[in-house]
């Protein structure tokens, strides 16, 4: 056979076989067809280097090694309010003879809080400068509460041999967004409930078991030291309003009439988030004209939290530091959280935290909205302090005590990670 | 240089297929009885590798869905920088890349070879000119066994037709399959009889094959023969 003849029919030969292709797809299409998952790897994977272009020329542009960047600990604080977090840990750090590096994202002026001497304190840009920066750093363990190590811009550093991650808030995976904790070497969690998640959440995703440490919320310590008793006995319990803020929030969906219905039975003390100011005027300018209310927009809500009987919220933060803090009762309309795309897409059923905790943070469905002043009076009659504390402790690891107890544990693996290093 | 390609990859090939081929001459000597046999031969040696292709791409399948249907969440519920970093993190935790795709289908590359160098080696097979099978006269040319229409080609479509309402369930599918069948009847249509009687064989084996896999692995849906063994099941 000449070669012509032969090209000619391979010609053939290979519009058969894409055609075939074709059929593949509808032949099977579980199977689906191998050469169109080959022209979908190839494009899917070009876009995929376009996309990430821009990110990778940022990293690659502050991919600069300073001077500056080498410590022993490094402990990264993203936003100011984290600082209660840390600011225990750093103390009783320093207590242990180690002197950390503490890297803000932002500037530190005379209004915080003086660090404890020996710690050295870096600034450095927010955003993903900052994050391509502490991305290069040299440590032998590096400390955050910023999650999700390793998926976004906060890439591990090569010359970081330990990245461990401490709790702000008593929370649980599944209103964390996707791979939260996966990528971190340990966790230094605060509860039980966020230890059996990560567990897991390892299981389904197939990963490592990193080490998790039964540590507790260091923040609760400070705010221990703001709480106290309420004042001299007023005519009527006081009610502290304190909810979120944006589209789901309680002022959003029922409007701030119920205030003044609330007023006819309890001193009510308003707290409109901050972030209403800015984000929702109209509807701040509402809820700071309410009559029969008093309106609390001072910088912490230590002080409305401490002359309040119970809390009326909707949100889980304020909440859990308001029970656990002040060991008094919460009412939360019970508007259901949508784990959409969250951590608890994969773990399934709903908040165990707030089953746990009905007892003294009460769910009130939405549609009971109109009857709230009497839930609040069921609540405030049947509190029980003691069964509170009960559940915290089996709740909040190291209760009162977490700085210490962080301090320790990170003793312990900064203490690894130098015995390793002298081993190599 | 396309020589020495076709020298060293083609040729041990083409040696292969002669032997496979020419083997049964000592016992049979109708061409196109060897024909049938060399379909056979070279499917059942062929079998171990596309079963153990089968069972690599089930596996690779399985990772696929995994990944599409974690993707598919991720891009439910973020946008923009998120959606491509969480899609990153997906792949990750799979060990997974699209150009993985590409570096997988080493036994889609396999199938292309047997399909071109087969098709290579039967165009140029003069030891069927002029043979006679049953009622072909001459293998080398199109059957016109009814009253000059072909049957053979006819055949291969009834078998592609059977593959397609044995594999596909969905009607729109079969529907799409049973079209594109029709398109490689129309292509194959004037081809000599000893291609058509070996791509008819092929197709045969497959559906057989396929067959009794299915009953002895009762509840799997899953044809056991590679994916291209099933594009040749349609052609």
């Amino acid at each position: 056979m000449t070669r012509s003849t032969w090209t000619c029919r391979a010609a053939v030969g290979l519009g058969l076989l894409l055609h075939a292709a074709t059929a593949a797809a509808y032949i099977d299409p579980g199977t689906g067809s191998a050469l169109f998952y080959v022209v979908s790897g190839i494009v899917v994977s070009i876009y995929f280097g376009v996309r990430g272009l821009y990110y990778r020329v940022v990293e690659a542009i502050f991919r600069v090694r300073y001077k500056d960047q080498r410590c022993e600990l490094a402990i990264h604080c993203e936003d100011p309010r984290y600082e209660i977090t840390f600011l225990p840990v750093l103390k009783a750090l320093v207590e242990r003879g180690i002197e950390p590096t503490f890297f803000t994202m932002y500037e530190r002026d005379a209004s915080y809080e003086p660090l404890p001497a020996k710690v050295t304190h870096r600034s450095i840009a927010p955003g993903m400068v900052g994050y391509a920066y502490l991305n290069n750093i040299e440590a032998d363990l590096l400390v955050t509460t910023t999650p999700q190590l390793d998926v976004m811009t906060f890439r591990r550093s090569a010359r970081v041999k330990h990245y461990a991650i401490l709790q702000h808030a008593l929370g649980e995976s599944r209103y964390v967004r996707p791979y939260a904790y996966d990528y971190y070497d340990s966790v230094l969690c605060c509860g039980e409930i966020i230890k059996a998640n990560i567990r897991r959440i390892e299981a389904i995703r197939g990963l490592p078991q990193k080490a998790l440490y039964e540590t507790g919320i260091p923040h609760y310590e400070e705010l221990l030291k703001s709480r106290r008793e309420i004042g001299a006995a007023s005519s009527k319990p006081v009610v502290l309003v304190a909810p979120s803020w944006g589209p789901f929030s309680m002022f959003e969906s029922f409007g701030v009439d119920f205030l003044a219905s609330l007023a006819r039975d309890y001193q009510v003390i308003v707290r409109p988030h901050p972030q209403m100011k800015v984000s929702q005027p109209e509807l701040y300018a509402r809820v700071l004209a309410s009559s029969g209310v008093t309106v609390d927009t001072q910088r912490t809500p230590a002080d409305a939290m401490s002359r309040a009987h119970v809390l009326l919220s909707d949100i889980s933060g304020i909440t859990h530091e308001f029970a656990f803090i002040y060991e008094r009762p919460v009412v939360i309309i019970d508007q259901k959280r949508i784990a959409g795309g969250l951590e608890g897409d994969l773990l399934g059923g709903d908040s165990e935290l707030k089953e746990r905790c009905r007892e003294f943070i009460v769910p009130v469905p939405p549609e009971e909205m109109p009857n709230i002043a009497t839930h609040i009076g069921r609540t405030l009659a049947s509190h029980s302090a003691a069964r509170l504390t009960e559940v915290r402790s089996q709740l909040i690891y190291n209760f009162g005590r977490a700085g210490e107890v962080a301090a320790g544990q990170l003793a312990d693996i900064l203490a690894r990670q130098r015995s390793t290093a002298g081993a190599v | 240089m396309l020589d020495a390609l076709e020298h060293v990859f083609v040729d041990p090939l083409m040696l292969i297929y002669a032997f496979i081929y020419h083997f049964p001459e000592r016992w049979i000597l109708d061409a196109g009885v060897q024909l049938i046999l060399f379909s056979v031969m070279l499917n059942l040696l062929l079998m171990p590798l596309y079963r153990q292709m089968e069972q690599r791409s089930a596996a690779t399948r399985e990772i696929r869905q995994r990944v599409a249907s974690e993707v598919a969440r991720m891009k439910r519920h973020f946008r923009g920088r998120e959606r491509y970093f969480y899609i990153r993190a997906v792949y990750r935790n799979y060990k997974y890349h699209p150009i993985s795709e590409l570096l997988g289908s080493a036994d889609l590359l396999v199938q292309i070879v047997v399909f071109f160098t087969v098709f290579h080696y039967l165009s140029g097979l003069d030891a069927v000119a002029g043979q006679s099978f049953g009622p072909i006269a001459d293998l080398s040319r199109p059957d016109g066994l009814l009253g000059g229409v072909h049957l053979l080609p006819l055949l291969m479509t009834a078998i592609n037709a059977a593959s397609t309402y044995y594999y596909v369930d969905d009607p729109s599918k079969r529907w799409q399959a049973w079209a594109l069948a029709a398109v490689f009847l129309v292509l194959l249509y004037g081809s000599p009889a000893a291609l058509v009687l070996y791509w008819t064989t092929n197709n045969l084996f497959s559906l057989i094959r396929n067959i009794l896999a299915r009953r002895m692995r009762s509840g799997s849906s899953t044809p056991q023969f590679p994916t291209f063994a099933r594009f040749t099941a349609q052609r």
